[in-house]
């Protein structure tokens, strides 16, 4: 059995400041690696000793020697830090590319995504704290795992966690054959990799760097909006709005925007990733159908999905788009008063939806309240981009492994399990799933073993 | 009567449990029913197979029986996955199971300080919530420090063939019915197990020539690190497969088999299905394969290893005589199901101790595992325990990357069972670590520290390691000439000067193509090592990124229905299991990372208070 914890020994890196655009923001990595990372990603060589609790201008690197920003730089070597270990700080310009790209970069080298909480967990372990703020510690992992709970569950719902459990079940039929046949060998459970094995792999291979592609983007720490509803009814009048330019074709023939469109936005201190998505239609043709589903996909995988009604035609959402985070906002405000928006609104309530509001994508009425009351509730769980970047070092993980096994034909068949089990672990931990227990009900359930 | 140590049992745990006591110098009552029995093959009459390889080849290397037993007493030796990597390669022998018995009596027997007591256990002996001994049938009270028990399948053991249902644990035996009661007692939890075996046939009956043969391997794998003599003939075993007439037979009388009829109430091993669960459960299989293993060379019995049933005695005969070869078999000994008690294992201690009853230790079947291979490997350690705790001694322990006897107890005393547990490769995560031909390797600097190999095996051992260590830097140091590379057809494709190692990473070179005249089983090693050096270096790391939780010892009294912040689900499952360190919490299903760093914080509080500093003490546990 696997133990699937993060330790306490690794290096790990987190954003301390807030969210969102700001001039600066702070990076801390604390931990045995620390002053490595920073040597690495300075250019700063071994040679000279560093200064500790001293601020160094600095330019950081990335991994071909380009130059991703000209950073403060300080080092408090332990024990004399925040949490008792090596710690450098980066003060870093705020533009969420950069803060992306630099924490990309640390993790390349070593560190990993520090949980809720840990750098203080860490402080209260090497007796930096003492008992009484240690219980406050306690009180605030605890708290952070319902947050996290919470925000984790959003995060794996829908889409994600359809197709990582799609992959995982692939890939477990192979596994389940192949461990059958090595733990087995007495029995009639056949001789490891077959060629359907090999087309399963490459499949899940393919799949895997689809999602890693799509997923950087989902990165950039922005909360992630979707526009979506019926065709015409104002979504890219909206964007538009939003964008402050017309960025999006408008046009009034329904079923324009085929392709989902992005763009990102600050409002009030806080980045958007707005997706505008093509129209939601049965008779749809074929092109369209398919921006249907990438439609679909974008609001399956967002923070919120607002879904604009036509007051004067409301056309409601169903069957699997319940699945994505609605909030239905009525479109068109110019053209309906008060009361059928009263009467919308009960309406959406009973089909068991959330509601965002009113707006008008015309004159622009309503659209920054909008916004800026779904941050609010968006802000519950702030973490998620913490979960996101996890998911997405898992599925990075779980892609280098099958592509090894895929790479491995020569090697014996229990090397390439072993590839294939990390996958599966990687893949296993972002849903929570005990990957194990299911191999081993796979085997008893699809072979007949025993004397 | 007074002893050290009281084993209740002469299987392969017990066997192994009063060995490993007296090599340490204890006075031993070993309490068997028979003595004849010591040791006997209630099922299959085979040693070893994936991941039990293994274990025999650890029991050797700690000093136990079962290796040398197997090697010399076996009459057929196969070498399983071959070529399928090195952790999977395994090793398996068929035994003459009345000649295994009398090697193993024998060496009982040999040892002056075990006593052979044929009587059976009634009760423990407990006074003022002391341990104290047990209570014979015939000889009375028998006192000493403390109690293995080793039960098997006796703990209320009760056999099922069709309708009939009689007691004991097994056929021919008596159950042991009054030691459950005092189990009780003293607080254990007992459940129900359930197993089964197979007919026994009249080889004279057999028509062997219809049959398809399966011979052994030359050379044959050895079990034992030392060489161990047999002059045995080798033999074959023979193939033959069930057909939809077996199947029908079956399934027409499926309402006359106790499992069916609901009759047995005990979990049974999902790995070893009996013949209704195969037809019931895979019903679309055409056919399932039986191997006919004779039990010995001087015995007409024969063990059809794939068919065990519970069906009545009538319906066993018929479906048997449907299958080809068996047409006219007799029937020597009918199969059964036999069902019998056990101790859910989360009540121990990684010692095998119990956690309510100081100075009792359980091994075996009784602890919900299935296999000869299992029980002796706790047997074992449970030996070397009894001992050391009542010397005063830290517990012995074996780490999960030390030896699959680690990865078994580590598991039963921390997930517990839900079926009749039994290793595979995959429940060891460092696999290529654990690999069969590393077991003395891995293992005998231990064994000697614990007192367990006589002065002869220490110099063995310590001379094999020697060879390793010497050939490992003969092929890091020395280089190859072109005209190495020459004759090894790596020209062109390999730098002259490249180490031998690095030549030995290519997959088609051996150890056999750079040396002559080095010994087969530490070319093997050594070979494994270098060939397979990434991936045994990624199990290398994991193993030190988890030494630091599993050398994180948790305070003895933590009160975790106290503490606020952990679900009552964490919290009631770390009660159960008591975690010595943190690093046995980590591996408790369901304890989740972010409550597993809550119990770091809190534990470190209690630490905190008790010692007044505001340092985590970080004790190494024993190992």
């Amino acid at each position: 059995m696997r133990s699937n914890i993060e330790s306490f020994a690794d290096t790990i890196v987190s954003v301390v400041t807030a969210r969102g655009a700001a001039p600066v923001a702070v990076l801390r990595l604390s931990g045995s690696l620390a002053q490595t990372i920073v040597r690495e990603m300075t250019g700063m060589g071994f040679e000279a000793e560093m200064p500790t609790h001293k601020m160094l201008r600095r330019a950081i690197l990335n991994g071909e020697g380009r130059v991703l920003d000209d950073a403060l730089v300080v080092l408090m070597r332990a024990p004399n830090s925040f949490t008792g270990e090596d710690v450098v700080e980066f003060h870093i310009h705020g533009s969420e590319p950069v803060v992306h790209q630099v924490l990309e970069r640390s993790c390349a080298l070593g560190a990993r995504q520090a949980g809720p909480g840990e750098f203080s967990l860490r402080a209260v372990l090497n007796g930096r704290m003492n008992v009484a703020q240690a219980e406050a510690i306690a009180d605030l992992i605890s708290a952070g795992s319902t947050s996290q709970a919470l925000s984790a569950a959003a995060n794996v719902r829908g889409a994600l966690s359809k197709r990582i459990g799609d992959l995982l079940a692939r890939l477990e039929s192979v596994l389940i054959d192949w461990r059958a046949a090595l733990d087995f060998p007495d029995y009639p459970t056949g001789d490891g990799a077959t060629e359907a094995h090999w087309q399963v792999l490459s499949d899940v291979a393919d799949v895997l760097s689809a999602l890693l592609a799509a997923g950087r983007p989902a990165l950039s720490g922005a909360f992630r909006v979707a526009l979506c509803g019926a065709p015409n009814v104002g979504k890219s009048t909206l964007l538009n709005r939003l964008a402050g330019s017309e960025r999006v074709l408008v046009d009034a023939i329904p079923g324009t925007t085929r392709d989902p469109v992005e763009i990102t936005l600050e409002i009030a201190g806080t980045l958007f990733s707005v997706w505008d998505t093509a129209g939601i239609r049965d008779d749809a043709e074929a092109l369209e159908s398919r921006g249907i589903e990438m439609s679909l996909a974008r609001a399956l995988e967002s923070d919120v999905a607002f879904w604009i009604i036509d007051p004067q035609e409301p056309i409601w959402p169903d069957g699997i788009w319940k699945q994505a985070p609605l909030a239905v906002v009525m479109g068109k405000a110019d053209l309906a008063d008060l009361e059928c928006a009263e009467r919308l609104k009960k309406c959406a309530y009973e089909r068991g939806l959330s509601w965002a509001g009113v707006i008008s994508g015309l004159n622009g009425d309503g659209i920054d309240e909008l916004m800026t009351s779904s941050m609010d509730q968006l802000r519950i769980c702030d973490d998620t981009p913490h979960l996101r970047r996890r998911h997405f070092g898992l599925i990075k993980h779980a892609h280098v492994h099958v592509l090894q096994v895929l790479a491995s034909e020569s090697l014996p068949l229990d090397m390439m399990a072993r590839d294939l089990e990390e996958a599966l672990h990687a893949l296993g931990s972002i849903l929570g799933r005990d990957v194990e227990m299911s191999i081993f009900e796979g085997i008893f359930s699809e072979f007949c073993i025993g004397k | 009567m007074q002893a050290d140590v009281i084993v209740v049992g002469g299987g392969h745990a017990g066997c192994e449990a009063a060995y490993a006591a007296a090599r340490l110098g204890a006075k031993v009552a070993m309490f068997t029913l028979r003595r004849d029995r010591i040791a006997h093959m209630s099922c299959n009459p085979a040693i070893g197979g994936v991941a039990k390889g293994h274990v025999v080849r650890e029991i050797d290397a700690l000093g136990g029986l079962m290796a040398r037993a197997i090697d010399a007493t076996g009459i057929q030796f196969r070498r399983l996955n071959a070529s399928r990597g090195p952790a999977v390669r395994s090793s398996r022998a068929q035994a003459d199971s009345s000649r295994y018995r009398q090697f193993v009596r024998e060496e009982i027997e040999s040892c002056t300080n075990i006593t052979i007591v044929e009587d059976e256990v009634l009760a423990l002996l407990v006074e003022n919530g002391r341990l104290v001994g047990v209570r014979g049938a015939s000889v009375g009270s028998v006192f000493a420090g403390a109690v293995i028990l080793t039960t098997g399948t006796f703990l209320s053991g009760k056999c099922f063939v069709g309708d009939e249902t009689f007691e004991g644990g097994r056929v021919g035996d008596a159950a042991a019915k009054g030691l459950s009661t005092s189990l009780r007692e003293i607080g254990l939890t007992l459940g129900r197990f359930k197993t089964g075996t197979t007919p026994r046939l009249d080889t004279a009956s057999i028509h062997w020539d219809a049959l398809e043969p399966q011979s052994g391997d030359i050379p044959r794998p050895c079990f034992s690190f030392d060489p161990v003599r047999n002059d045995l003939p080798q033999i074959q075993c023979f193939l033959t497969y069930t057909n939809e007439k077996t199947d029908a037979i079956v399934r027409e009388n499926l309402d006359r088999s106790p499992l069916y009829r609901g009759i047995i109430e005990g979990t049974g091993p999902r790995y070893c299905p009996s013949l209704e669960d195969k037809v019931v459960r895979f019903a679309d299989r055409k056919r399932h394969q039986i191997f006919l293993e004779p039990e010995g060379l001087d015995t007409e019995r024969v063990y059809p290893n794939g068919i065990s049933t519970s069906l009545p005695k009538d319906v066993q005969d018929r479906f048997l005589h449907s299958i080809v070869g068996l047409e006219d078999v007799r029937i020597l000994e009918y199969g059964y199901a036999v069902e019998y008690d056990y101790a859910p294992p989360t009540q121990l201690l990684p010692s095998l101790m119990t956690k309510v009853l100081p100075g009792l230790f359980l091994a075996g079947q009784i602890n919900g595992t299935s296999g000869y291979e299992e029980a002796a490997g706790q047997g074992l350690m449970a030996g070397l325990n009894a001992v050391r705790w009542m010397a005063g001694d830290s517990p012995a322990i074996l780490g999960r990357h030390e030896a699959y006897i680690g990865v078994l107890i580590d598991d039963l005393v921390t997930k517990g069972v839900d079926e009749p547990y039994r290793l595979f490769t995959s429940r060891a995560e460092y696999r290529l670590i654990l690999r069969e031909s590393n077991a003395e390797e891995r293992l005998w600097r231990h064994a000697m520290a614990w007192g367990l190999l006589p002065e002869d095996r220490i110099a063995r051992a310590s001379m094999r390691d020697t060879a390793r260590v010497e050939l490992k830097d003969r092929l890091s140091m020395q280089r190859a000439d072109p005209a190495m590379l020459a004759r090894l057809g790596l020209t062109g494709r390999m730098v002259p000067g490249s180490t031998l190692e690095s030549l030995l990473r290519r997959p088609e070179i051996t150890l056999g193509h750079l040396f002559d005249g080095i010994d087969d089983e530490i070319a093997l090693v050594v070979e494994e090592s270098v060939k397979y050096a990434g991936y045994i270096e990624r199990e290398a790391r994991e193993i030190v990124r988890m030494s630091e939780l599993d050398n994180y010892r948790l305070p003895d009294a933590l009160d975790y229905l106290a503490m606020n912040g952990l679900s009552n689900e964490v919290r009631s499952k770390l009660l159960a299991v008591q975690p010595i360190t943190l690093g046995q919490a980590s591996r408790i299903p369901g304890v989740t990372p972010t409550s597993l760093a809550l119990l770091r914080v809190l534990a470190h509080r209690v630490v905190s208070r008790e010692t007044s500093e505001g340092i985590p003490e970080l004790k190494e546990c024993s190992t």
